[in-house]
């Protein structure tokens, strides 16, 4: 079975936020700056509870962060 | 750096001298055939171990989650599981090919010199330790890993 793949909009948001560090981001979402960072680069696939943490600091919904590649 | 990042380097840091230090002792003087019954190497490789196992497990305390101290998440999390999956796996493997050379090597005497069992001991250790971290770093530094939960 083939796995889906996950894109996120994560840099994206955080650079329409304008000055939005990925340590202010992690800091909002309890976790480090290293899963941020590979969140980013497509190396890391959060949590259901990690991805609703992003989303909600966004101010957006799951779907509008995180899009299902198949 | 996280607490997983830590603790895999000083593992490796730790673990691997270790284990060329023991090496060296076990193939030194007799070789392994005369390793059970060479009380002076069992002492040395003793102490390597305990020594060994005194740093490690300091570097476990001192590398402890705490206020201004290192960092760890799901992430983390999820790399030390699959790590020590992996190490599970590679560690069943080591245990499985060392048994089975030795019983190539000593088929026609039919039996394996007890010094063997000593190496199997420690080394499975020692190789536990290594793989776990170094499959922590590697899955750490590049591989596409999955939040659990």
């Amino acid at each position: 079975m083939a796995k889906a793949e996950i894109r996120n909009r994560v840099r994206e948001l955080r650079q329409e936020r304008g000055e939005m560090t990925q340590q202010e981001l992690a800091d909002r979402c309890d976790c480090t700056r290293q899963t941020i960072i590979m969140l980013e680069q497509g190396r890391y696939v959060p949590s259901l509870s990690l991805a609703l943490k992003i989303a909600r600091t966004f101010e957006k919904n799951v779907e509008d962060v995180f899009v299902l590649e198949e | 750096m996280t607490q997983t990042q830590i603790r895999a380097r000083w593992t490796l840091y730790i673990w691997v001298p270790v284990m060329f230090l023991f090496l060296i002792v076990f193939v030194s003087g007799r070789g392994p055939e005369g390793y059970a019954g060479e009380s002076t190497r069992h002492l040395i490789v003793a102490c390597l171990f305990l020594v060994g196992f005194i740093s490690y497990l300091t570097m476990i305390y001192r590398t402890r989650l705490r206020p201004g101290g290192p960092v760890k998440d799901e992430r983390d999390q999820s790399i030390e599981w699959k790590s020590q999956r992996i190490a599970f796996v590679a560690v069943i493997s080591f245990v499985y090919v060392i048994s089975i050379l030795l019983w190539i090597f000593y088929e026609d005497r039919e039996f394996v010199p007890a010094g063997w069992l000593w190496f199997l001991g420690y080394a499975t250790v020692f190789f536990g330790m290594i793989s776990s971290a170094v499959a922590a770093l590697v899955l750490d530094s590049g591989t596409v890993v999955h939040g659990e939960g």
